[in-house]
């Protein structure tokens, strides 16, 4: 059996709110293997960064509260961690790159030194040595002539090489996980193409495992070997990629997959989830999707549905759409 | 296509001064949109595709005059809207709106959707005082919302709803011609697809010409039926949308179709990564601007500008290497 870096345990993660403690991301329970790549996706507001943030235990408390649910790496209990402990892990064994890269670096200090502190701070090397490493970690994501670019400040760069210097940042100290939310939302497509391609390459090379974040469904296809997909701060379906999108079990995913144009496939017309995502402090009844489910009925509408497991995938529907006939939608 | 455009594009050239020095003179020119010629017949969709910087907003905000372009001719059913005075260009403008990216930045906050769609509609004196009210529940209506929204602020609505609520305000002048300048960008995927719904509903129901500018080649593949790429400031290839996915000629287009990610994990196929980024469009490679990233370059592509040809019917490129 593959190697759990990574085991996730019925996190609840809630916001103290003029509505009162609502729930963000509320029992969402995931693993990631070593050398894997599980894929996150979800619309805005389904609790998809807050489950990165938790993991990283970088929910700002107040107002934020990791209220239940258990963090394995490698075996601890990171929610068990002093601040102190985890500042071990945060950026050496865990490493996160964000959607943003010129918000997450500090404009007045040079690449270098950014690269350079976590070198020094988590592997001890004198700051000659660090900046060295940084030079080469520049080189390994493909900043053309790095021994300049490593003095140069983050609004010399463009968005393309900022994220690579993020990149650099998060793999520096070999992490065993890393977390990237979104990575590449704010570029342009051949752009994203590069990042992607290093990041494939990243993997290949360095073995850790990679939580990817992101709301474009063609992203996962391209990266991930297995999906998660949250709507409403629970997991509704998780799957091997190719069968996720293949036969997608919840109607949500279903819905999620028809509604998106694509390039190799003519629609005549775009599939329409109706309504939008509800409201965190005022929560349907039952089954969270089912306002805006085609199928729901009063089972639906009354009781919420458990995530059920059957041949290695997971749905939380109670009419899943694989109990159909081979052939046809329902 | 036989008919008249309805807009026609030629020759189009809008630089962005850099000022600088002791007495501010330009220094440099951002050239963004550096001399593109193409038409748009009534009824149908053209597709503007780019990456970030290639000049595509500059385009939209140009040929409705919205900003002074450096030269050229924009010709809307044949009138050379640059040469028209004021009041008549104030006119026009009920022919020609626009529908902006961000749902947010694009609403005034301090006033109700009732508002905002009356004042449009008093301006214009397209209705009478008494009647502006139940026309803008007509509109609101026409684009999915429901009449007790016409007191709502845009703070009240959703990013989708903001979005149709923009739709609303370009339809109120009841126009021929719509620029949405990326208007789904901002938006999530399943709210996406309603947008565009709504869109194609509109066009069918009134007669719409739009040109829809998007970086997502997937949206602009799904509403256009014809599509222009650019890149640096110049349009590379313009052609059907069918011609330009399956027999894309020019290599940049080739290399944007292939980077996008394909929500098909079973696909296999090749991949052209494109090496580099985008130069700078102060000053721009000479020869093609496409030769410092492209795999096919020779050197005249780094010496001569390629001319804008017709390499096979309705299929506009501008390489030297297509023949």
């Amino acid at each position: 059996m593959a190697e759990r870096v990574l085991d996730v345990r019925n996190l609840k993660t809630s916001f103290h709110t003029a509505y009162g403690l609502i729930p963000a991301v509320d029992g969402v329970s995931f693993h990631v293997d070593k050398g894997e790549t599980l894929g996150v996706v979800g619309e805005s507001g389904c609790g998809k960064s807050v489950t990165a943030l938790s993991v990283m235990r970088l929910v700002p408390e107040p107002p934020g509260v990791i209220e239940q649910g258990e963090i394995l790496f490698e075996g601890k209990n990171l929610l068990s961690f002093s601040e102190h402990q985890m500042r071990r892990i945060r950026g050496n064994e865990i490493a996160m790159i964000f959607q943003e890269p010129l918000t997450s670096l500090n404009p007045v200090y040079t690449i270098g030194d950014q690269i350079a502190e976590a070198i020094m701070l988590h592997q001890g090397l004198s700051q000659a040595k660090a900046i060295g490493r940084s030079i080469e970690m520049l080189r390994l994501v493909g900043i053309p002539l790095p021994e300049r670019r490593v003095r140069a400040y983050p609004f010399e760069l463009s968005g393309g090489m900022r994220q690579r210097v993020m990149i650099a940042m998060g793999l520096s100290c070999n992490p065993s996980v890393l977390i990237a939310d979104e990575p590449t939302t704010a570029l342009d497509v051949t752009i994203q193409a590069q990042i992607l391609r290093l990041m494939r390459q990243l993997k290949q090379e360095m073995g850790m495992a990679i939580l990817l974040i992101t709301h474009d469904l063609g992203v996962v296809a391209e990266m991930a070997q297995r999906v998660v997909v949250m709507y409403a701060g629970k997991i509704v379906e998780e799957a091997p990629v190719a069968f996720l999108f293949r036969r997608p079990w919840h109607p949500y995913t279903a819905g999620l997959l028809a509604s998106i144009p694509q390039l190799d496939v003519e629609r005549k017309r775009l599939h329409v989830i109706k309504g939008t995502v509800p409201n965190l402090a005022d929560m349907p009844e039952g089954c969270r999707f089912n306002p805006r489910c085609p199928y729901a009925d009063d089972q639906c509408r009354a009781y919420e549905p458990e995530l059920q497991e059957r041949d290695g995938r997971k749905v939380r529907c109670w009419h899943p759409l694989s109990q159909d006939e081979e052939g046809t939608s329902k | 296509m036989s008919k008249q455009p309805l807009l026609r594009v030629e020759n189009l050239v809008k630089y962005h001064p850099i000022k600088g020095g002791l007495f501010a003179r330009t220094v440099h020119d951002v050239k963004a949109v550096d001399g593109i010629s193409f038409d748009i017949f009534p009824g149908e969709t053209v597709g503007l595709v780019g990456e970030s910087g290639c000049g595509k907003t500059t385009v939209g905000r140009t040929i409705l005059n919205l900003t002074p372009p450096t030269s050229g001719k924009v010709y809307f059913e044949g009138k050379d809207i640059f040469a028209l005075d004021k009041g008549k260009m104030r006119k026009l403008r009920q022919d020609m709106q626009i529908v902006f990216q961000d749902p947010y930045g694009s609403l005034n906050p301090r006033m109700t959707v009732g508002d905002m769609l009356t004042e449009v509609l008093l301006v214009h004196k397209i209705v009478a005082r008494n009647q502006a009210k139940r026309r803008s529940i007509e509109l609101l209506d026409v684009v999915g919302l429901s009449d007790y929204h016409i007191d709502r602020y845009p703070h009240e609505f959703s990013g989708g709803q903001r979005q149709r609520l923009g739709v609303a305000r370009a339809l109120a002048l009841r126009p021929k011609f719509i620029v949405c300048d990326e208007p789904v960008s901002a938006l999530d995927v399943s709210i996406q697809s309603q947008v565009l719904n709504l869109l194609e509903d509109l066009q069918d129901e009134f007669g719409l010409t739009y040109l829809f500018i998007a970086h997502d080649l997937s949206v602009v593949k799904h509403i256009s039926d014809r599509i222009a790429v650019m890149y640096l400031g110049k349009i590379v290839e313009m052609t059907s949308k069918r011609a330009l996915y399956e027999t894309p000629l020019h290599p940049y287009t080739q290399a944007l179709l292939s980077a996008v990610p394909i929500a098909n994990p079973e696909l296999k196929r090749e991949q052209i990564i494109l090496e580099g980024e985008v130069p700078s469009p102060i000053k721009p490679p000479s020869g093609c601007r496409f030769h410092t990233r492209c795999a096919y370059v020779k050197p005249m592509c780094r010496e001569l500008v390629p001319e804008w040809r017709e390499v096979r019917p309705a299929h506009h490129v501008a390489c030297h290497l297509v023949s």
